[in-house]
């Protein structure tokens, strides 16, 4: 048995299982992460969103605070101017106050119409403006500054509606970014509603871009404001303002979403959009909010990276615990996969062991209640039924052996106790004569013998044991050693013979074995024959040329049951020519395959049909005529058959 | 080989019918030890229906015989016939037990 491919199997069986369920909680590890992933980045977005709102909301309206106020005062002027006619210096004074009251307010014109106000005068336009902390006054209007036709005066004329001029860098004044709020005012002059001239109210912007310029959203995220055209007005790029119009950086990028989205800020859309900004140079996110009286906008833009970083940190941190965590979980699954399986492996190695016919082994205790711990119950059950079952089989095969060997001995005693020489005695010519025993596989306990008496008397003998196995050939031993050592002792008929061996035979036979014997004395030289029979069957005598018939028998009982038995001799005398047959009831009684005995009638025809006169040959046909006859059906008892063919 | 057995007063009767060889010879004494260890002591043995009886069974028979006899029992045999009869005969089977020639008469005499 090789163990290497053992080996493999059951490491793959640990990382097998590791795997498969880290492929199981990966899934869904990843649907989770996928999942929630998309849910903040939508929630992300929208809180991106609301918070870009109210930022740019609460910048709106802080700017807007100012404006509206910047606005009160020209209206206010406006109104005033509408009222009544002014003198000369109170106007002045009263413009003067406006500044005053104004710090937000730079400067601060009143332009009439040609002749409005002084019937001589075409231009009158007092203007006055901070210098330092004072304020200085000049006029404005010469043939040289027709202000009538001037943008911050001809607008809200037209318009008849105050106006925000479009944020413009004021270069004589103070450097900085102005605005001009210009409102009309008119008179009632013969009933009618006329336009007099404009109120103008100069506004600083730098406020306005230091407040723009503060609004920071996350990293880098900035707000910016454009005018009416899209002008920047405020922008962390210094060089863009009052330079470049949104429109200028969309046509720089070719970027026509920036274009878009320009056009809809200037129209004073509100939106949150998506856009390949060129200050970032990446995609961002931009929300816009109008300003409404001047009609600007104001965007808060910021890079989307930004956005998600803190989604994409904690996106890389989950990952990286769940990296971390699924080690961990392979780690313990093989752990645990191997601690499982360590009895199995365990047992595996003990099963090898038994396999190799090891069955003493001992299993592995294994505690757990589990199928693991069945199986392993289930092995030993296998171990010790296996080894009752081996040990069963050994002492069943031992006992067939021992058997078998009994048989064996029993058959070595029978066969050794048998002459087996033939011819016996090739130098008597009187006679032949021919024995064959043919054991059963269980071994009765026939016999036959034949000996010179002396130089003219044969002994012979046949006989049947009606027991089998060792005690059956045991008592054919005694019975043939006693009739012999009887017979020898000379001066004895054949019925004092089986008188002795039967007393021999009753001394201490418990057993209650009993043996059929037809002995007989032939004098070779006369032909003359005597013999006696103890419950034999009767011999075949056939006369020459004639038919084989009983040979008639003296009664006489089997020997070995009744002490006190007595045999009769009997006597025939032979001629050249005949043939005696002596033979067990093994050949009579050979059954065939459906239980039909040989039978004597049988016999009787076989040996009329042998013409030989050669007792081996008759001997042959008759086991082969047996033989024939049981066709493989099994031998019962032993067959025997003795013949004698008397010359004369 | 079959055996049936019944009750007579005073007797057991057995009957065998169809062959007795070795193969019958542990059944036939089962049944003998049954009674006589139930205290039957009277046996008639009717071998009317045996057809043939081997080496092995009469050595069955005898054992059979003595052990009955041993406890002070008798067992007596009735219509023996046939090719069995020679067998008895030959064998000196005959001289050994007492042979009926009717189960009625060995009933009255066993």
């Amino acid at each position: 048995m090789k163990t290497a491919p053992l080996t493999f199997r059951r490491t793959s069986l640990a990382v097998k299982l590791g795997l498969m369920v880290l492929t199981g909680t990966s899934l869904v590890f990843a649907a989770a992460f996928f999942y929630n992933h998309v849910l903040s980045r939508r929630n992300i977005l929208r809180n991106a969103e609301t918070n870009a709102r109210n930022l740019a909301g609460a910048t709106v309206s802080r700017i807007e605070a100012v404006l509206n106020g910047v606005e009160k005062t020209p209206g206010y002027m406006a109104l005033c101017l509408e009222q009544r006619a002014w003198e000369r210096a109170d106007l002045l004074a009263f413009i003067r106050n406006g500044l005053v009251a104004n710090p937000d307010i730079f400067g601060s014109i009143v332009a009439f119409e040609p002749y409005a106000f002084d019937p001589h005068s075409r231009f009158f336009a007092p203007y006055y403006c901070r210098q330092g902390a004072d304020i200085r006054q000049t006029w404005l209007g010469s043939d040289q500054y027709q202000y009538f036709n001037l943008d911050w005066y001809i607008l809200p004329k037209e318009l008849k509606r105050a106006v925000w001029s479009e944020p413009y860098f004021d270069e004589g004044g103070g450097k900085v970014i102005m605005t001009t709020y210009s409102v009309p005012f008119y008179r009632l002059l013969n009933g009618q509603r006329q336009f007099q001239g404009i109120v103008t109210a100069d506004i600083a912007l730098d406020w306005l871009v230091k407040m723009v310029t503060s609004v920071s959203y996350l990293k880098t995220g900035f707000a910016f404001l454009i005018s009416q055209n899209g002008v920047f007005v405020t922008h962390p790029d210094k060089r863009l303002i009052m330079r470049e119009s949104i429109f200028d950086l969309a046509e720089g990028a070719a970027n026509e979403r920036l274009r878009q989205v320009g056009q809809d800020m200037v129209r004073g859309g509100t939106g949150f959009v998506h856009l390949e900004s060129p200050s970032f140079g990446k995609p961002s996110w931009l929300y816009y909010a109008p300003l409404k009286s001047p009609g600007w906008s104001l965007g808060v833009l910021f890079p989307e990276d930004e956005l998600f970083a803190d989604a994409q940190r904690m996106g890389r941190n989950i990952l990286l615990i769940g990296l971390v965590g699924f080690a961990g979980l392979f780690l313990i699954i093989v752990l645990i996969s191997a601690a499982v399986t360590r009895p199995i492996r365990a047992l595996a190695r003990t099963t090898a062991e038994i396999a190799r016919g090891n069955l003493e082994i001992k299993l592995p205790l294994v505690k757990s209640h589990d199928e693991v711990g069945e199986l392993s119950y289930a092995f030993d059950n296998m171990r010790v039924a296996l080894k009752e079952y081996i040990a069963g089989l050994t002492e069943a095969t031992a006992a067939r052996e021992r058997l078998e060997s009994e048989l064996k001995i029993a058959r070595t005693i029978q066969m050794s106790f048998l002459p087996k020489h033939f011819p016996p005695f090739p130098e008597q010519a009187e006679f032949d004569l021919f024995a064959r025993l043919e054991p059963a596989k269980q071994v009765g306990g026939d016999l036959y013998d034949f000996f010179l008496l002396d130089d003219q008397h044969l002994f012979f003998s046949i006989g049947d044991v009606a027991d089998k196995g060792v005690p059956a050939a045991l008592f054919m031993a005694v019975t043939k050693t006693l009739m012999k050592g009887i017979a020898m002792q000379g001066g004895q008929d054949p019925a004092s013979v089986l008188e002795h061996v039967n007393l021999e035979l009753c001394k201490e036979n418990d057993s209650m074995m009993f043996v059929t014997v037809f002995c007989a004395m032939l004098n070779f030289r006369t032909g003359e024959l005597v013999y006696s029979n103890a419950g034999h069957n009767p011999p075949l005598i056939r006369r020459a040329g004639g038919r084989p018939d009983d040979l008639p028998l003296p009664k006489g009982i089997i020997l070995g049951t009744i002490e006190e038995a007595r045999y009769t001799t009997a006597s025939l005398t032979l001629h050249a020519g005949d043939t005696l047959v002596l033979y067990t009831d093994g050949v009579t009684e050979a059954m065939n395959p459906s239980q039909d005995l040989y039978s004597l009638e049988r016999l009787r025809e076989t040996v009329t049909g042998v013409s030989d006169q050669d007792p081996k040959t008759m001997v042959d046909a008759i086991f082969q005529s047996v033989h024939a006859y049981a066709s493989g059906a099994p031998q019962s008892d032993d067959i025997t058959v003795l013949t004698l063919h008397y010359h004369g | 080989m079959q055996i049936i057995v019944k009750k007579k007063d005073p007797a057991v009767i057995v009957s065998i019918q169809g062959h007795f060889n070795v193969g019958a010879a542990p059944e036939f004494e089962r049944i003998f030890n049954q009674h006589l260890d139930a205290g039957e002591r009277r046996f008639v043995l009717n071998l009317a229906e045996l057809t043939f009886i081997s080496s092995a069974g009469l050595c069955s028979l005898l054992a059979t015989a003595k052990k009955i006899k041993e406890q002070d029992g008798n067992l007596v045999i009735c219509a023996l016939q046939g090719e069995a009869r020679k067998v008895f005969e030959i064998s000196g089977f005959a001289a050994l037990f007492s042979m009926y020639s009717t189960e009625a008469v060995a009933l009255k005499q066993v």
